[in-house]
């Protein structure tokens, strides 16, 4: 390799070296990254090294201590660095060997995979924290529920919209599957409540409700006509599905 | 007279180390969250008992455990930061360990913890926690810059 072929191989590197001594003085600096004068003082100069002069100056010859990836700045020059600092002998004299290496596209890229990971992280806590709130409430609410039946109450409780809403179960005219949400429609209003439809299935009188698609439970006597794949309730037309319609027919049969 | 202390932040990713130097050093916050890698050193000068200090605050990144910081970061260091955030618990169930270890490399090093986020909990929560907590700990908020910058000054003070 040729001179031209080394320097362009250190420039490459993105490197600085910097000597300096017990006190911190910089003796020499190749000055590639940074422009770093003779006669600074590191120690009271570079906000890394303030605080580092005792140990530096406990280092033990050619036994290199080594900082991986600081974000920092060396006099105007910010980057992504890793630093060796290592103490030598310079003929009777003792001197210390400052390496700065830029690291900033390398680091970069760790950078974002570190944040996609972290950010993933923090929004599945949250999200686990948010659905153990709703679960939380769903119990109260069922509890509350189970109550107003056990009285002979035709009233559900249910939380849309931050509100929690008396819903007579006799105005209801059908539940519609939305995504991780229900829709309750009434005469008067639509409710949408954070919940299953089949887990509302389970809390519906059965001899009021019909399941009669995935994504349908329909009350019985709101029912206004049937054919052969959807029913209608007002102006709204329901799918009837394939594997619901012997169990709505039978027991349409009963009533 | 000016002296320099350095100082390291440590403690769980996504606690608001990095939140607690920007608002302290720089006066300002940012909502999104932005991952420290390695460390990120910054500088403060504070006046405490007529002494000018240098404060090197080295922001560490945060790992699942204190006990994962390389070496070589702590060497030097005088005082110690250990935040966590107060409306995630997996950031405050193992402080005491991550404390003893801290402890193993920096004997006689002070520390202070602070749980860090306080504006998204109410006094009820907050008095719960620190009954959770076996350690003198102070609130803050960098969001709100709450208690941020007695917080330093605080462990400068111990340094002294």
């Amino acid at each position: 390799m040729n001179l031209n072929e080394l320097k362009l191989a250190y420039f490459k590197r993105r490197s600085q070296i910097v000597v300096f001594d017990h006190d911190g003085i910089v003796l020499e600096s190749c000055n590639t990254l940074s422009s770093i004068s003779n006669g600074i003082n590191l120690f009271e100069e570079i906000p890394f090294m303030q605080g580092l002069q005792h140990e530096i100056a406990k280092l033990r010859i050619g036994e290199p201590v080594i900082y991986n990836c600081i974000h920092t700045s060396v006099f105007d020059y910010q980057s992504f660095f890793d630093f060796i600092i290592r103490k030598v002998e310079d003929g009777d004299d003792v001197k210390w060997v400052w390496l700065i290496y830029d690291f900033h596209e390398q680091y970069e890229n760790i950078l974002e995979l570190q944040q996609q990971r972290n950010v993933s992280h923090l929004q599945k806590t949250s999200l686990q924290k948010v659905n153990k709130n709703l679960v939380e409430e769903i119990e109260t609410l069922e509890r509350i529920n189970e109550g107003l039946k056990t009285s002979g109450s035709s009233n559900i409780l249910i939380k849309s919209d931050n509100q929690l809403i008396n819903v007579d179960m006799k105005d209801v005219l059908f539940f519609e599957a939305f995504g991780d949400y229900v829709k309750i429609h009434t005469s008067k209003q639509v409710h949408v409540n954070y919940n299953r439809i089949k887990n509302i299935e389970t809390k519906l009188p059965e001899d009021q409700f019909v399941r009669v698609h995935r994504s349908y439970i329909v009350r019985i006597d709101k029912i206004e006509n049937i054919e052969q794949s959807s029913l209608q309730i007002g102006d709204k037309i329901i799918p009837i599905g394939q594997s619901f319609k012997s169990s709505l027919l039978d027991r349409l049969e009963q009533l | 007279m000016e002296i320099s202390k350095k100082v390291i932040l440590t403690g769980h990713f996504g606690v608001g180390k990095t939140s607690l130097v920007q608002q302290f050093v720089k006066q300002k916050f940012s909502e999104s969250y932005l991952t420290t890698i390695g460390v990120k050193v910054d500088k403060k000068q504070v006046d405490v008992d007529g002494a000018k200090v240098n404060l090197i605050l080295w922001d560490l990144a945060g790992e699942s455990s204190a006990i994962k910081v390389p070496k070589s970061y702590l060497l030097g260091t005088q005082g110690i930061i250990y935040v966590f955030d107060v409306s995630r618990e997996e950031t405050f169930a193992y402080l005491d360990d991550d404390l003893l270890e801290l402890k193993k490399s920096m004997l006689e090093v002070p520390h202070v913890i602070l749980g860090n986020k306080s504006d998204l909990m109410n006094e009820e929560d907050l008095a719960s926690i620190k009954s959770k907590v076996p350690h003198e700990v102070a609130f803050t908020s960098a969001k709100e810059n709450t208690n941020v910058e007695e917080a330093f000054l605080n462990l400068t003070k111990m340094m002294l």
